[in-house]
């Protein structure tokens, strides 16, 4: 598409005064200084403006396929291998409407000489959802800038952006339905690591008898291991109302960030062999007391099921609008439910008291409990400095009812943060510190 | 760390109205190259820097008469309105002493000009802030004018009480006299009571004091209430018994007394209720200021704060200005009046942008336009040049070109882009233009001039602006 632009009507008034007034004042360098805007008038009447075939657009997505909050770049190069210079192109990307950009500028514009290349870096930040890009609209104009031809380029390269919630969790592959766990008791038993040695009973396996201290002592000696068993671990998601913010228009909210959180630590308790169960509160589901629920279990078929269910949840976030019970009963009859050998996790975004009393409800069960809270307030206005305050205070609140805290910070990797807590504390064998163990 | 309000803040440099800088430096180069070349033609090499300033101050005054803290809108205020009033002072009195229109027409068109560069850069030359600075700034005139009137109205009053206690203590007679006493005592005992109840003197009492000083206070209340009272009653019943005679029988053996007590009692009476009043204004003016002028729009109280400040400026002035005796003194009384021209002209833009005579988006870079062609058109009628004239003209158009450029670049790109190369190509190209036609008219020009004859005839130049308005018809940009 190709127009005309109307920028030179100042010109003709000129041209007009200075005539006039030249006749009036019967002088002839102002009559001949009329020629100067009509000069320029026709300088960019006569310009013309076209959009050449040889202007190649290319789009390259890093990482093409993202979890909740992840940025992603964008990078988007035009070049000119028309044969001619170009003096005005201009280029925007078609940004999903629904995505935010981060950092850079998805709109751009230069001179381009032959052979030249205009490229646009941006930064995205990813929600859940599978995004279209749309096709770059591309702008040249003439060198008098009175036409402008417009079109759409449709790009090489990547064009969609896929948002899942295991987006980075590694597959289950290695992990069997019989595994025991990787929590170690004081109880010995069978495993790997050498735990003590006992008295020889009859039956005992050949190969637990610790035939070095046969040949050194003449008396036989039965191994004794590190018994490894698995826990139970359960996941209360927060998709109330209020976790249903997010930091800026275009990013993702906190339930968002915390179905991915939920997804992510729920594959790593179940690769390390532990049970999980999840519950999603803020949603009339038919679970126990209205929560979304998923029972205890394992595996890898435990793992699609509670992706599904996590990803069904958002789903329906957005047409829910309902009464749903209060967080802490919600909390309670998890509790009830699941018997004292639990261990709790509670992934919300703490905007309000009910995270903390329903923390404090749960140490009367004397298991390992953990907060684990995306931060989605805004700290560059008052009240989100003040809301941080609160936030903060609350988290207090809920360390000092025994719960491990853990804030993850806009900007930090979810990977790095996971590792940290609910990974290495599997790992251990200190049958006192345990996966999501408080303190 | 920056010093006040910085004019460059995002919201100020918004994505749609400002230009980008590159277009902006190229148009601010021009405007300066004429405005120093117009100074130095017109005898004074400090145009530039003596009228640049008082732009500037302006410029940026109009850009912070629109925003929303008090301290930036009454720093607004003192930029805006005396800088104003001294660039239309400048113009007023460049037109009044000029030998021609066209002198009048390069110092108009400078100013102009240069006020279109700042206001580019401040991006603030539009309808809503235009109109901000109108309603504001006649807001403050308003403050100040009647600010000056009851500053009149008090130096009346005090005028009459100088003069009354004049008149007792010095002129009066023993009845009189006394009478005056009478009087002073009920004034002073009124101020007093005012004072005592306006003063918060209980609530700065330690807290263990505070009953018992309430209690002194409410009897001290009374006391005066009965005082003043009492007063002004005894004065009605002293006037009643002069006027039968009874009063001045009494006092006649007295008199030497009489003139003693009212010399020594009325100047102390007179002060106490002077201070009195004055602690009871200085009061209730804190309280306001701390807690109703809160509630107060930014743009009421900045305005009253302004107004304080340009009286304040103008007592500063009065001795330098009675220097040039009666010269000063109309200066003085022409002052006050200078505003109002300035209204008028803010008056006149906003009425330019809703009939669309100014371009509501360029309006600045139609300013800097205008004002180097209004340059070019004063230089030719002072005799100029005519290389001056074409190349002004040519700069106008080069000014309106860019601007107009940079502010599609904005609007179409944000201000994020790097854009510099994309806006000096342009530029070059806009600026060859006009290089290439200053030549050839200059050429044609002198050619003109040295063949003279029929090429400068009236009915030749009538010829060729029959020609000029055919060619304008299919083009009109």
């Amino acid at each position: 598409m190709t127009r005309r632009r109307t920028r030179w009507r100042g010109a003709v008034t000129a041209a007009t005064v200075l005539a006039g007034a030249g006749v009036l004042a019967n002088n002839g360098t102002l009559l001949l200084a009329a020629a100067i805007p009509l000069a320029y008038l026709l300088y960019g009447t006569v310009s013309a403006a076209s959009v050449p075939d040889g202007l190649t657009v290319t789009r390259r997505i890093e990482p093409r396929v993202a979890p909740p909050g992840r940025p992603v770049s964008v990078t988007v190069t035009l070049t000119n291998d028309t044969g001619r210079t170009l003096s005005d192109v201009r280029l925007v990307d078609g940004v999903p409407e629904t995505l935010a950009v981060l950092d850079g500028s998805p709109r751009g514009g230069r001179t381009l000489r032959v052979g030249e290349t205009l490229t646009l870096a941006y930064s995205l930040v990813a929600r859940r959802g599978e995004y279209d890009f749309a096709p770059p609209k591309l702008r040249v104009r003439g060198v008098g800038a009175g036409t402008v031809a417009t079109t759409e380029r449709v790009p090489d390269g990547d064009e969609r952006l896929v948002c899942r919630l295991d987006a980075d969790a590694p597959p289950l592959s290695d992990s069997g339905e019989t595994r025991v766990g990787r929590l170690t008791t004081d109880t010995p038993g069978e495993g790997l690591t050498f735990h003590s040695t006992r008295e020889y009973r009859h039956g005992d396996p050949a190969g637990r008898i610790d035939w070095r201290g046969y040949a050194k002592h003449g008396e036989l000696a039965t191994v004794n291991y590190d018994r490894q068993v698995s826990a139970t671990v359960v996941f209360v998601l927060d998709a109330r109302k209020s976790a249903r913010v997010s930091a800026g228009p275009g990013r993702p909210t906190a339930a968002e960030l915390g179905a991915y959180a939920t997804t992510r630590a729920v594959n790593t308790l179940l690769q390390a062999g532990h049970n999980v169960a999840i519950g999603v509160a803020g949603l009339d589901g038919d679970g126990p007391a209205g929560l979304v629920w998923l029972p205890p279990g394992n595996g890898s078929q435990q793992r699609s099921r509670a992706i599904a269910l996590l990803g069904d949840a958002l789903d329906a976030l957005d047409d829910s609008g309902g009464l749903t019970p209060s967080l802490v009963k919600q909390c309670r009859r998890v509790a009830d439910l699941v018997g004292r050998e639990a261990q709790f996790v509670l992934v919300s975004p703490v905007l309000d008291d009910a995270p903390a009393e329903a923390i404090e409800l749960w140490t009367s069960f004397d298991q390992p409990r953990t907060v684990l809270s995306p931060d989605v307030v805004a700290s560059n206005t008052v009240s989100g400095q003040y809301e941080r305050i609160r936030r903060r205070t609350r988290l207090a609140r809920c360390q000092a009812g025994g719960a491990r805290t853990i804030d993850w910070r806009r900007g930090t990797p979810l990977p790095t943060i996971l590792e940290l807590t609910f990974a290495a504390e599997a790992k251990q064998a200190d049958p006192g510190v345990r996966a999501g163990g408080g303190g | 760390m920056p010093l006040g309000p910085r004019l460059d803040r995002p919201s100020a440099v918004g994505d749609e109205g400002r230009p980008r800088a590159a277009s902006l430096t190229v148009t601010a180069v021009i405007v300066v190259a004429v405005v120093v070349v117009v100074g130095l033609l017109n005898g004074s090499p400090l145009l530039f820097t003596s009228a640049g300033l008082f732009v500037g101050l302006a410029s940026a005054g109009l850009a912070l008469l629109s925003r929303d803290r008090v301290g930036s809108v009454v720093l607004g205020h003192v930029c805006f309105l005396p800088s104003a009033v001294v660039l239309a002072a400048i113009v007023v009195f460049s037109g009044l002493t000029g030998t021609t229109v066209g002198l009048w027409l390069l110092v108009a068109g400078s100013l102009l000009a240069l006020f279109g560069v700042t206001a580019g850069w401040n991006d603030v030359f539009d309808a809503e802030s235009v109109r901000e600075a109108l309603v504001a700034s006649a807001l403050s005139y308003v403050f100040w004018l009647l600010g000056v009137v009851a500053l009149l109205i008090l130096a009346s009053v005090g005028w009459l009480g100088w003069t009354l206690l004049d008149f007792f203590i010095t002129d009066a007679g023993p009845l009189v006299g006394l009478l005056g006493v009478v009087a002073m005592v009920g004034v002073a005992s009124g101020c007093l009571y005012v004072a005592v109840r306006t003063v918060p003197a209980v609530q700065l009492a330690p807290e263990d004091r505070r009953a018992r000083a309430r209690e002194r206070y409410d009897v001290l209340k009374s006391w005066l209430l009965v005082g003043a009272i009492g007063s002004w009653g005894l004065l009605a019943a002293a006037v009643l018994a002069a006027a039968t005679g009874l009063l001045g029988a009494v006092v006649r053996p007295l008199s030497a007394a009489i003139a003693v007590l009212t010399s020594a009692l009325t100047a102390v009476l007179a002060v106490v209720a002077t201070v009195a009043l004055l602690l009871s204004v200085a009061v209730r003016s804190g309280r306001w200021a701390a807690s109703e002028a809160r509630q107060r729009s930014t743009r009421s109280v900045a305005a009253a704060i302004a107004a304080l400040c340009y009286a304040s400026g103008l007592l500063l002035a009065v001795p330098m200005l009675a220097r040039f005796g009666n010269r000063g003194i109309a200066v003085f009384l022409t002052i006050p009046f200078l505003p109002l021209s300035i209204y008028l002209v803010l008056a006149g833009v906003l009425l330019g942008f809703y009939v669309g005579a100014i371009p509501r988006r360029a309006g600045p870079a139609a300013l800097s336009a205008t004002g180097l062609v209004a340059v070019g058109l004063g230089g030719a009628l002072a005799g100029y040049s005519s290389l001056f004239v074409f190349a002004t003209v040519a700069g106008g158009l080069v000014a309106w070109d860019v601007g107009t450029f940079g502010l599609g670049v904005t609007a179409e790109l944000g201000h994020r882009p790097e854009t510099r190369r994309l806006e000096l190509y342009h530029g070059v190209f806009a600026v060859g233009v006009g290089l290439v036609g200053v030549a050839a008219l200059t050429v044609l020009d002198a050619v003109r001039q040295t063949v003279a004859g029929g090429i400068g005839t009236p009915a030749a130049m009538g010829i060729a602006v029959v020609g000029v308005v055919l060619l304008l018809v299919p083009l009109r940009g």
